[in-house]
């Protein structure tokens, strides 16, 4: 395993402000007993709402920040212990729009951060200028410019170019498509795929964009109020919510009345249109997608209708993260 | 170590070059510490009335303290500040989170500033000392000049232990602001050591760079007796060295507990 979480459990103490002067402690828990594992060579999506915890995780692994209890791992090195090891084969992203200096161009930043990293001035060189291309900064006419004149797409590129600096075999990446137009967000995702199946990096990866979760990673695990509620590959999860899928029944019916539609929409639970060809229109929901399919394509045929065709919609990524983390 | 001089010469000069406003002001820094030099000098008495009490000209004195100051407040300032600049930039996670030496880090900062005032004082104090004791002080001067950089460099030390400290109470930025004048008046620059009473002359024995200081002063006034003060400064840097050291370390972890470096 590249990655292990184990019972990490983290309470932030903050001060809940009254008024100008007086102020109350509070404590949030930010992560309740997280666990989990992230395989060599895989893409973990680290998925959850607003305040869930990601970011939490994502520093406690980063070593930016001390777990109340349990441990981590990155490579078998544990993460408060041996922070100064784990630190070598991690690289990490934190937020799209920070963490460079403005007056420095892209080029200087990354030199600035390798000689930080201890790395050698001829290798990173070479290093800076082969991510400028890979990540088409270079392209982008963006090597000399200051950070501060960045678009947040080169911003984002940047710092992913700063997380493969030391050629790391861990990438812990948060949200690092925040805020991107397609073309950029594109950019990182297909480096991020590369980098994971052809040099066989492990990533962790946080993000609320459904979408890429479903292309991007091989497993995703949903946090909800410091908890993994949920784990699997995207197809697992959508098995396993009870969440109907949605199917669409087109049928064809010789007689055309008004009472056959009130007759299906009695036997089914769903919403049925008939247009003046002739044309059934029936949408419905499925408890269970086998079974009852053919109940209610049973049901049809029972009334003598034709079925022309039958399309079924799967439940979305976004259901799943809907039902499991709204209670 | 070099590596880090490098990447901390291309931060500084980026920052000044590439900001205006910073490179008017600091050029102009150390004309208007010279002013008010001369202003407080001339309310205070007259250049006889200075000569006689100290032993020297004032303008040498003056320009030659203002120069030392400038240096030390200049390394006092580069480390006290960068943590606060770093956060603002968003860089600290990544600054932290570096496999890098923590004190080697610190170390690197003030060096690219301190050069660059060595430089500049080498065509501006230079000459005037050279123009006041004639050509035979040369080696004089360059000594000033050195034990002016020693006096920077032997402050780091104290200032990255402050630096690392000031967290634990909080508003750190808040902590230059009151260093400044503590160093304009501890340093014993403008106010020799031997004129201070007791209590003050105690904590000023306990800054390294007051000891460097004084053999500036030793050194102005013809004497050579420079050795000792020198030995204890540099003794004083090292003693501060590994509490920078725990103190960087007490930092990262305060930090680290309470989730307080931000992304
Ligand atoms: N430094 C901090 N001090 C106090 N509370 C914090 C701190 N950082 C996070 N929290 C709180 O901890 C909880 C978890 O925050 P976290 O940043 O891990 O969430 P997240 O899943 O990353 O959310 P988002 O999707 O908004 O980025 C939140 O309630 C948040 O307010
Ligand atoms: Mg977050």
């Amino acid at each position: 395993m590249s990655i292990e979480a184990i019972n990490l459990e983290k309470k932030y103490l903050t001060k809940k402000r009254i008024g100008l002067i007086s102020s109350e402690k509070e404590v949030v828990e930010a992560l309740k007993g997280v666990s989990f594992e992230v395989g060599d060579g895989e893409i973990v999506g680290l998925l959850g709402p607003n305040g869930a915890g990601k970011t939490t995780t994502v520093k406690i692994l980063s070593t930016l920040l001390i777990p109340d209890s349990g441990r981590a791992l990155v490579n078998g090195l544990d993460v408060v212990k041996e922070a100064k090891k784990v630190r070598k084969i991690i690289g990490i992203m934190l937020t799209v729009e920070k963490g460079f200096y403005g007056k420095l161009t892209g080029k200087e930043n990354l030199e600035y951060f390798s000689a930080l990293y201890g790395l050698k001035k001829d290798f990173s060189r070479r290093k800076i200028s082969e991510l400028m291309d890979l990540l088409g900064l270079r392209e982008l006419g963006a090597e000399d410019k200051l950070f501060e004149e960045y678009s947040l797409g080169m911003k984002a590129r940047l710092s992913l170019a700063r997380a493969l600096l030391k050629d790391p075999p861990v990438l812990i990446l948060d949200e690092p498509t925040l805020g991107l137009d397609p073309p950029s967000s594109r950019k990182i995702r297909e480096l991020v795929m590369s980098l994971a199946k052809e040099e066989d990096k492990t990533v962790l990866y946080t993000t609320h964009n459904m979408f890429e979760a479903e292309i991007l990673c091989d497993r995703i695990l949903l946090i909800n109020e410091g908890e993994i509620v949920a784990e699997g590959t995207p197809r697992e999860l959508k098995r396993r919510i009870p969440k109907l899928k949605t199917i669409e029944i087109i049928a064809k019916n010789e007689i055309r009345t008004e009472d056959l539609k009130y007759e299906i929409e009695r036997l089914i639970d769903g919403r049925v249109s008939i247009s003046a060809d002739g044309t059934i229109e029936i949408k419905a929901k499925l408890k269970t997608y086998e079974k009852g399919l053919s109940e209610i394509l049973g049901k049809i045929i029972s009334l003598g209708l034709d079925i022309v065709s039958v399309k079924v919609e799967e439940p979305t990524l976004e259901d799943v993260f809907v039902h499991f983390t709204s209670e | 170590m070099l590596g880090l001089i490098r990447a901390e010469a291309l931060l500084f000069y980026a920052e000044v070059l590439r900001r205006k406003s910073i490179l008017v002001t600091f050029s102009l820094f150390p004309y208007l510490l010279t002013l008010l030099i001369l202003l407080i000098g001339s309310s205070a008495g007259s250049f006889n009335a200075f000569e006689s009490k100290v032993g020297i000209s004032p303008v040498p004195f003056f320009i030659s303290s203002s120069f030392v100051l400038m240096v030390v407040l200049g390394v006092s300032d580069e480390i006290l500040w960068r943590p606060i600049y770093n956060e603002e930039m968003g860089t600290s996670p990544y600054v932290v989170s570096s496999p890098s030496n923590p004190i080697l880090r610190s170390l690197a900062i003030p060096i690219p500033r301190l050069s660059l005032t060595l430089v500049l004082g080498s065509t501006s104090v230079l000459p005037v000392l050279l123009y006041y004791f004639g050509s035979g002080f040369l080696l004089e001067s360059i000594s000033i000049m050195g034990l002016a950089a020693l006096s920077g460099l032997a402050l780091s030390s104290l200032a990255i232990a402050i630096s690392g400290l000031a967290t634990l109470w909080g508003e750190s930025w808040r902590i230059i602001q009151v260093i400044r004048p503590l160093l304009f008046i501890f340093l014993g620059v403008f106010y020799p050591k031997h004129v201070m009473p007791t209590f003050a002359r105690l904590i000023s024995s306990l800054i390294p760079s007051s000891h460097t200081i004084e053999a500036i002063q030793t050194v102005l006034l013809g004497g050579s007796n420079i050795l000792v003060p020198i030995g204890i400064g540099v003794a004083l840097f090292m003693f501060y060295l590994p509490i920078g050291q725990k103190s960087l370390s007490i930092w990262e972890r305060k930090k680290l507990r309470s989730g307080g470096i931000r992304t």
